[in-house]
């Protein structure tokens, strides 16, 4: 339930901020000027789709990958993938239901993703990393390029979690979960 | 925001109400502010808090000597966030408070002093870093310039990063939720 009234929150104020960028009406200041064209806002708001639609492939890549890991790990680690990717899936709804509030299409994933090979859990556990540090890199590359402050919280969310299965993913792996006090730098 | 509010996010470990002023001095730090100056002089004063918290916190004898270390290690991070979020409000041409104020290190001492036992300071941490994170995410939908966007949301993310840790530490879930707003 609280699950469910995070990501209403979440896809709910994208949506809301999608559907106010696209009508297009333009915005005025305090003195009824005109500060932003509805032109530019519509310019805006497809470059905001871009951007969703990007992470959304993140997101699919990491749905993906915990899939695969839960195949390849055993009792609470595989708990822990299976909650990850849920967890991945409601990033992926919550982005598509904000392109789809733009007006635009959600990009799909693959039918298939490369997987190395994995011959022990520890192994797993690299593979899985690896996804989520692209992942942070990614988001934190694309949260300052987004126009709509609501998909930037959304964004934020996002990331933040994604830094937390990083640091649980590495203390599984038996090292610091938290070496830096900058994600994005080791990450 | 309320002093109940700020003490929920403690994850049902009851808190002193001493540490309620602390708590609710980071949550409520970007509220009333009002452009990127403003916004990084409340980011500084949030980290402020953070160190103070977390040196107070390393100097407990309520901690064992794993947790001693996690809450220096910790608060050399949030040392380096400081470091970051000054730098960035300098560079914006505002003036940064050269020490925490007294009332906070004042609040620091009492929040520490009251809880004591381990469980009860590690939940503290963990309801600052929630307090934090939320207070973060307000900032991202405010602030404009794409620099202090990625510094701050490289913030919130390292936050959850403790936050994820102290959980584990307290026996609950690391990570319960699909989306970090700080929300308890």
């Amino acid at each position: 339930m609280v699950e469910r009234r995070a990501f209403l929150a979440v896809a709910g104020t994208a949506l809301a901020g999608g559907v106010l960028t696209a009508c297009g009406s333009g915005s005025q200041d305090d003195n009824g000027i005109a500060t932003e064209t509805g032109a530019e806002q519509s310019t805006a708001a497809s470059a905001d789709v871009a951007i969703v639609n990007q992470a959304l492939v993140v997101e699919q890549r990491a749905i993906a990958t915990y899939r695969t890991a839960a195949q390849h790990l055993s009792g609470a680690r595989r708990r822990t993938a299976r909650t990850f990717e849920a967890q991945e899936r409601m990033h992926a709804d919550a982005l598509a239901s904000a392109v789809m509030a733009l007006g635009a299409t959600p990009a799909t994933g693959r039918d298939r993703y490369a997987v190395p090979s994995l011959p022990d859990e520890a192994a797993v556990l690299r593979f899985a990393m690896g996804v989520e540090q692209i992942a942070v890199a990614q988001y934190l590359d694309l949260i300052p390029r987004l126009s709509s402050q609501n998909l930037r919280g959304t964004f934020a969310s996002i990331l933040t979690v994604e830094a937390e299965h990083l640091a649980v993913l590495r203390e599984e792996a038996g090292q610091e979960p938290v070496p830096d006090a900058f994600v994005g730098r080791s990450t | 925001m309320t002093r109940r509010h700020a003490l929920r996010n403690a994850g049902g470990v009851a808190l002193a109400a001493s540490t309620a002023p602390l708590l609710l001095g980071v949550r409520t730090a970007f509220a009333a502010t009002n452009g990127d100056e403003e916004t990084m002089l409340a980011a500084v004063r949030v980290e402020q808090s953070l160190v103070v918290a977390y040196r107070t916190l390393a100097g407990s004898s309520a901690l064992d000597p794993a947790a001693v270390a996690l809450a220096r290690h910790f608060g050399d991070q949030e040392q380096a966030h400081l470091d970051v979020v000054t730098k960035e409000l300098r560079m914006l041409g505002g003036m940064v408070p050269a020490q925490p104020a007294p009332a906070m290190v004042k609040a620091g001492r009492a929040a520490v002093t009251d809880l004591r036992t381990q469980r009860a300071l590690l939940a503290f941490a963990g309801a600052l870093e929630t307090n934090a994170i939320a207070a973060y995410f307000e900032a991202q939908q405010s602030l404009r310039r794409p620099v202090l966007l990625q510094a701050t949301a490289a913030i919130m993310a390292s936050e959850g990063q403790h936050l994820a840790v102290l959980r584990g530490a307290l026996g609950r879930p690391p990570v319960p939720n699909a989306f970090e707003t700080g929300q308890p």
